[in-house]
């Protein structure tokens, strides 16, 4: 990936060129190698977009495949983002709306993305549907992601760091088989602006969950010194994060000088030096 | 108050309360849900997170609504019973079990009120002057604005003079209580924690002189009033923090008219204390070195004996003993 690690990082999931095309460029990405077949871009900021293609399948695939990628990296906690066109029978094309409420039509399943991002948009139910749907039954936007997207999200980050945007392209006076692939891209650049007080915002959220929950930066030089069990990692990171939440300073200064014979000497010093703090 | 969105239970939708909460509220999205479970109860959700911005979440409230209080809770060692008509608190103090026990931070509010009030009925049957705790899951008056708790249940209670209610609260809500006449069997206890724990881990909790207010003007209209002193955490200088606390309380409220006083340890069970603990790794009270003793976490002994004790002499110079309950 082109970003540093230490960025807080926004993944944008979109299933289509023409709805990546705009957002390419006002984030200015990069398109990276192809990999696996999907077309993923970044820049230095942190923000991925891969391209799904349409489906839940597609979506949880490309998710899967971008989630595996950045776990080498060893960071916490990156926001989801899922960026596309939707139908709707109420509301007006163009109109960009937060989901609060995702149903997988096939098997029921509701999920419910957590409005605590305060946007300037309205926000409406979706129900993600296996076919394009023509009739609009109910008071809902449709695609044919969302539901998979947010499963397989929540599976990677708390469900904070996971939110669909969705522009609406076709009700029922505008049918969608008369959208085409320049009017979407019409239709999301109208709604840049929000996107990016949504994205500056998920940045922001995982900035703050990255700052509390990341691995404190003792951690890895003090694991490569001994051998430790799982549990014995867990042990040594919580002994880090209580070194600091104590108020230590400088944790490998008051280290130095010390040799560790094995794990549980390393784990037995660092005992007594939180208890001393 | 605002809230990020506003989840209705299908069951409670139309009912009338629902309808007047709503109008207080207004320009809030509103979600429909099947039970609030569905949102509140959830995996992957960070309590943390959710608390830069929480969702009202308005729900009936099924199964046992009324449940008997542990021994030694409150102020009497008579019948006692709790009863929570709301999950979680608009204040966010860090050493709040509530961090540890609900994995959402949203508030849900059970609307069905009367069917509280069914049940406090039957729990009271035939025994002498039972008392009810409300605010063990909650703030009692935090959301008053909202809720209207206060305007039904103080009102209820009035009626039935054989049962007393406990108002557990931080809260300066009291307009509502200020409105109408004082009822002898309704106690507003307020909780405090010396300045510097105020400060610390408080957060959004009125300041303690805002509190006294509040306090003096339902003390000066015939309220019973009762303190709270908890939990009791070991700092550094403790003893000057209690004894500054102490002044500025007795010299404001009239120690006499009182209805109780109490103390409480610092006291957590350990899988909520765990959950804290994860939620909050950077945070000192939760890197501190701890004893746990039958599934529950406490300071270390000697310091909260050490502290209790001080705690107590100091506060007998102010009260009559038999005002005063430590509770266990």
């Amino acid at each position: 990936m082109t970003q540093q690690i230490s960025s807080s990082r926004v993944n944008l999931v979109v299933a289509l060129s023409c709805e990546a095309r705009p957002l390419i460029q006002r984030f200015k990405l990069s398109q990276e190698k192809a990999t696996a077949g999907f077309r993923l871009y970044g820049n230095k900021s942190g923000i991925n977009l891969i391209i799904s293609g349409v489906g839940k399948l597609a979506t949880a695939t490309a998710m899967g495949f971008l989630a595996g990628r950045q776990e080498s990296l060893q960071t916490a906690g990156a926001a989801w983002l899922n960026i596309g066109i939707a139908g709707h029978g109420t509301r007006e094309v163009g109109e960009g709306v937060l989901i609060h409420k995702v149903t997988d039509q096939l098997s029921g399943r509701v999920s419910y993305p957590p409005m605590v991002l305060d946007m300037p948009c309205n926000s409406t139910s979706l129900i993600t549907v296996d076919h394009p749907e023509t009739a609009y039954t109910q008071d809902a936007a449709y695609d044919m992601e969302a539901s998979a997207f947010v499963a397989t999200a929540t599976r990677f980050v708390t469900s904070e760091l996971v939110h669909v945007f969705k522009i609406i392209s076709d009700n029922p006076r505008n049918p969608a088989e008369l959208v085409s692939e320049q009017r979407i891209g019409e239709l999301m650049e109208v709604q840049l602006d929000i996107i990016q007080c949504l994205v500056n915002k998920l940045s922001q959220f995982a900035g703050e969950y990255k700052r509390i929950y990341s691995r404190p930066p003792e951690f890895d030089q003090l694991s490569k010194m001994v051998r430790l069990t799982a549990t014995q990692r867990v042990q040594l990171e919580s002994f880090c994060r209580k070194y600091h939440a104590l108020g230590g300073t400088s944790l490998m200064h008051d280290l130095s000088g010390l040799k560790f014979s094995s794990a549980k000497d390393l784990l037995m010093h660092l005992e007594a030096l939180t208890a001393a703090l | 108050m605002k809230f990020s969105c506003v989840y209705i239970e299908e069951e409670v939708r139309t009912a009338d309360r629902v309808g007047e909460i709503l109008e207080r509220v207004k320009d809030t999205p509103l979600v429909t849900i099947e039970r609030f479970g569905e949102v509140f109860n959830r995996k992957s959700q960070n309590f943390r997170l959710q608390k830069a911005n929480p969702a009202l979440i308005l729900a009936r409230k099924e199964g046992r609504r009324v449940l008997e209080a542990p021994p030694g809770y409150g102020f009497t060692s008579g019948p006692s019973f709790y009863f929570s008509h709301m999950l979680n608190c608009v204040y966010d103090c860090r050493y709040c079990f509530l961090q540890g026990m609900y994995r959402s931070s949203n508030y849900v509010l059970f609307c069905n009120y009367e069917e509280f009030s069914e049940d406090i009925l039957n729990s009271a049957n035939c025994l002498d002057n039972p008392v009810f705790y409300s605010g063990y899951d909650c703030d009692s008056l935090a959301l008053e604005p909202v809720s209207k708790f206060v305007d039904y249940f103080v009102r209820w209670f009035a009626l039935h003079p054989g049962l007393t209610l406990e108002l557990r609260t931080k809260s300066t809500q009291v307009r509502d209580l200020l409105e109408i006449d004082s009822a002898r069997n309704c106690v507003v206890a307020m909780s405090f924690t010396p300045q510097e724990i105020h400060q610390r881990w408080e957060h959004r909790v009125p300041s303690i002189e805002k509190r006294l207010d509040a306090l003096v003007r339902l003390q000066r209209r015939g309220w019973p009033v009762a303190l709270r002193f908890e939990p009791l955490i070991y700092m550094e200088g403790f003893q000057h923090d209690y004894e500054q606390l102490f002044h500025q309380v007795f010299s404001r409220l009239d120690a006499d008219r009182l209805h109780s006083v109490s103390t409480g340890l610092f006291r957590m069970p350990k899988n909520f204390y765990r959950n804290i603990a994860a939620i909050y790794p950077d945070e000192e009270l939760f890197s501190r070195q701890t004893t746990q003793q039958n599934g529950v976490v406490t300071q270390p002994e000697a310091r909260e004996q050490e502290l209790l004790d001080y705690v107590q002499k100091l506060l007998f110079r102010y009260l009559d003993k038999r005002k005063y309950y430590h509770c266990a």
